[in-house]
């Protein structure tokens, strides 16, 4: 018997609305077709209409998980329109800030994956881990969600206390590495469901060219912030986990050794942080000269790009493109559902960690 | 027993006015004690309670035909089977009871799983279909293991009475049994990490997706009274016999509690399991207790 | 094993969510509602020309000028706090409250400017801001 089985707009399994439609024979899935757009808000033209202090604030809505990506790509691509440098200190800070989104948002993910495995008690150990460090992002930016922490030329907020930080990263390694690994790393219920599902060959990864942790755990050493380092990556110290199984175990194995590695980098960062200013050039007196801005991020998800076009004699940009992960790694879902069994699918969507709010900006 | 004493424990207790009570209480424990293992604060004491009334309140929408029809039959039915099952536990010893009534508790437990799998295919909804089929698939597996459990106990104290079977003493052979049967509830009940009828991440509610308002409230009180009856049964299978029946009445609710907490602790620690994997864990089950009954009954023949 | 240790500590550890109406206590540094003080507003307008979410509606003309604040578009990015020169605005250093009705939050205060003065440069403008 096939089925034509409708995943989406609204399914349980999904956190936002897009539409998967499985061909199913029985429980086996044979093919998967992608319907994306039920989230569309224009935010690429509403930025042609704002100045770049408010371009700044509007991007940072285009995602809920990585606004601080959003905001770090957009202030670097217009920082390098008007060649303006930012101190050391606000590197650094930048990077911090991008190491605490990218612990949340994969501590969040790994939430999720137990949630979608049936695994609650998983999930609400993940959400527990990650209000610490939504505790720790609320204490150095403000706001737990979004930061508001860049600007054209620097950061908004300076980080006073770095030690009670370093605390802050200490207990939340411990957690990491005493509950949250081990349980999922041991209970044979949950590998049960992740060991050897949805599959992508390195071959494929490659020929779809997908970015981010999906493509580490396909066995491609490509990450930004070795390849290309921007704010203070190049000074620091870390690994690149890279997994060549493939499949959503190695997924889960990538982004737990990135959780490390985070808390390693941080470790360094807030120890390393130089004093000095925290922005440079004063914003009621900036002018953005007439230009193209290239920016390219490694997010928790991949690789972000943004491509700022400003005009002449404008104070706003003539074009904002963004490209998002989620973008790019989506067509491989279908790969990987062919031959799955239904029962995984929404595991195997959600193994690519999707964020359609970024995808339909 | 006659037919007034048959009447009022249906009816009365242990059964529909006791029974639902029970159900909300034991669908709240389950909830609070999985709360407590999760660091959330868990429902209030009313909660399931709460539920059932705001259900019962909900408009549901008009369904015509025969299959309008089968879908209001299949709750009602649901929890009539449940309820005469709680009617049937020996809670008080001596309180009745006749030959083969084990018979009829095992019958009146599967007829749920049944009606299930009806409603989800007079549902006509695709998550419906998928999730009756699953929990076809499922049961056919599970009963194996369940039955020849019952069965073996059953066998080993000569008798298909509950009654009998609540004042005898254990024997290895009952032990296992009750052991095969805790493995077999969480499917039963529709808890990880068997929990792939409902699972709401793959297949929405499954056969329960098209259900709303009292007829889905009439499930849920089905749903707590299945809790009481299957816990009920461990609940008769592991209590020693007391003379005394207050003291016994008791002992069976808190034994049929822990049962409730058991079954919570599993569920919280497992992920849920597919539905093959679910399959072949229980055909390995099957194989496992028959192995183990057959060696048992064949060193209790030795010794003998 | 695992999963039961982490399971008996949940359960000792007690529930660490809270009944709906608590909130968790907010930081010093935390980005709340935005708080304006006409005494110390010159009426520069630049905060409004900050705002990307048009939370701050800033109209001026040669006599009065009004400045409007709706907590509903507003998205507390801080920007607006950031550029005042005079800091006459200010963050609530707490999570925006609840409200039931619509714009019942919305502030809006009209100065007037001062009288043409004789002097080139006029005093800091008596605030006659009243809440609308």
């Amino acid at each position: 018997m096939s089925y034509r089985i409708p995943m989406g707009p609204y399914h349980p399994a999904l956190e936002e609305p897009y539409k998967l439609e499985l061909v199913c024979d029985g429980e086996t899935v044979q093919d998967a077709k992608l319907n994306i757009g039920f989230n569309f808000r224009g935010i690429e033209q509403l930025a042609e209409t704002r100045n770049f202090i408010q371009i700044v604030a509007l991007m940072e809505r285009v995602c809920g998980i990585c606004s601080n990506t959003h905001t770090l790509s957009i202030c670097q691509a217009v920082e390098q329109i008007a060649e303006i440098t930012p101190p050391p200190r606000a590197l650094y800070i930048r990077v911090i800030m991008a190491e605490l989104e990218r612990l949340h948002s994969h501590v969040l993910w790994a939430g999720v994956a137990g949630k979608l495995i049936g695994f609650k008690t998983m999930f609400m150990t993940c959400f527990a881990v990650r209000e610490q460090i939504m505790n720790v992002l609320q204490t150095i930016s403000g706001n737990r969600v979004n930061y508001a922490m860049n600007r054209v030329g620097g950061v908004n907020r300076d980080i006073d206390d770095p030690a009670m930080i370093l605390a802050m990263i200490g207990e939340l390694e411990k957690d990491m590495v005493k509950t949250v690994i081990p349980v999922f790393t041991t209970s044979h219920s949950a590998l049960s469901r992740c060991t050897g599902v949805g599959v992508l060959s390195e071959e494929k990864a490659r020929s779809l060219g997908v970015v981010g942790p999906t493509a580490r755990a396909s066995g491609l050493p490509q990450d930004l912030r070795r390849a290309a380092p921007y704010a203070a990556y190049e000074e620091m110290d870390f690994n690149v986990p890279v997994e060549h199984s493939g499949d959503v175990k190695a997924r889960l194995v990538v982004r737990a050794l990135e959780i490390l590695e985070s808390c390693s980098i941080l470790r360094q960062a807030l120890s390393k942080l130089p004093a000095g200013e925290i922005f440079t050039g004063d914003e009621s007196e900036m002018e953005i000269p007439e230009g193209r801005g290239f920016s390219r991020v490694e997010a928790p998800r991949g690789e972000v790009i943004y491509s700022v076009t400003w005009g002449e004699d404008t104070d706003t940009p003539s074009r904002v493109h963004v490209r998002t992960p989620t973008y790019i790694n989506m067509p491989a879902v279908r790969w990987m559902v062919r031959g799955a069994r239904l029962a995984d699918t929404p595991l195997i969507q959600a193994s690519i960690d999707p964020c359609y709010s970024c995808t339909d900006r | 027993m006659n037919a007034t004493t048959a009447l009022l424990r249906m009816l009365v207790f242990p059964g529909i006015l006791f029974a639902a009570p029970a159900a909300w209480f034991f669908l709240w424990i389950e909830r609070k004690a999985m709360a407590a293992l999760q660091q959330r604060i868990g429902p209030p004491f009313m909660q399931p309670f709460f539920d059932f009334v705001k259900l019962m309140g909900k408009q549901v929408p008009p369904r015509e035909g025969l299959g309008g029809f089968l879908m209001k039959l299949w709750p009602v039915l649901a929890v009539a089977a449940s309820a005469g099952a709680v009617g049937l536990l020996p809670v008080i010893p001596r309180s009745g009871g006749f030959p083969g009534d084990l018979v009829l508790l095992l019958s009146l437990l599967e007829l749920p799983s049944m009606f299930i799998i009806a409603a989800g295919f007079s549902s006509r909804s695709l998550w419906g279909e998928l999730g009756s089929s699953r929990e076809a698939i499922l049961s056919v597996s599970y009963n194996v293991v369940f039955l020849m459990a019952i069965i073996g106990i059953a066998a080993s104290q000569h008798t298909f009475s509950l009654q009998a079977l609540a004042q005898s003493q254990g024997s290895p052979l009952r032990w296992l049994g009750v052991l095969a049967i805790l493995i077999c509830l969480p499917a039963k009940l529709h808890m990880n990490p068997f929990s792939v009828t409902n699972a709401e991440q793959e297949i929405y509610a499954g056969p329960m997706t098209e259900y709303t308002g009292h007829e889905l409230a009439l499930w849920e009180l089905a749903h707590g009274m299945e809790w009481v009856a299957a816990t009920g049964l461990v609940a008769t299978l592991i209590a020693p016999p007391l003379a005394n029946p207050w003291m016994a009445g008791a002992l069976f609710v808190v034994l049929s509690v822990a049962v409730v907490l058991v079954l919570t602790i599993v569920a919280a620690a497992t992920a849920r399991l597919t539905i093959d994997d679910s399959v072949r864990f229980f055909w390995r089950c099957a194989l496992a207790f028959a192995v183990l009954g057959v060696s048992s009954v064949l060193l209790m023949r030795i010794k003998l | 094993m695992n999963i039961l240790r982490l399971l008996l500590n949940n359960f000792l550890g007690g529930s660490i969510t809270t009944r709906f109406p608590n909130r968790p206590p907010a930081d010093k540094g935390f980005r709340g509602l935005v708080r304006y003080d006409p005494q110390i507003c010159t009426g520069c307008g630049v905060c409004a020309y900050r705002c990307s979410s048009r939370g701050i509606s800033f109209r001026s003309s040669r006599t009065a000028y009004t400045w409007a604040y709706d907590p509903g578009q507003c998205t507390y990015c801080g920007r607006c706090v950031d550029g005042c020169e005079a800091h006459a605005i200010t963050q609530e250093a707490a999570p925006p409250p609840l409200y039931y009705k619509r714009d019942e939050l919305n502030l809006a205060h009209t100065t007037q400017r001062p009288l043409p003065p004789p002097k080139k440069k006029p005093e800091a403008a008596p605030a006659t801001g009243e809440a609308k």
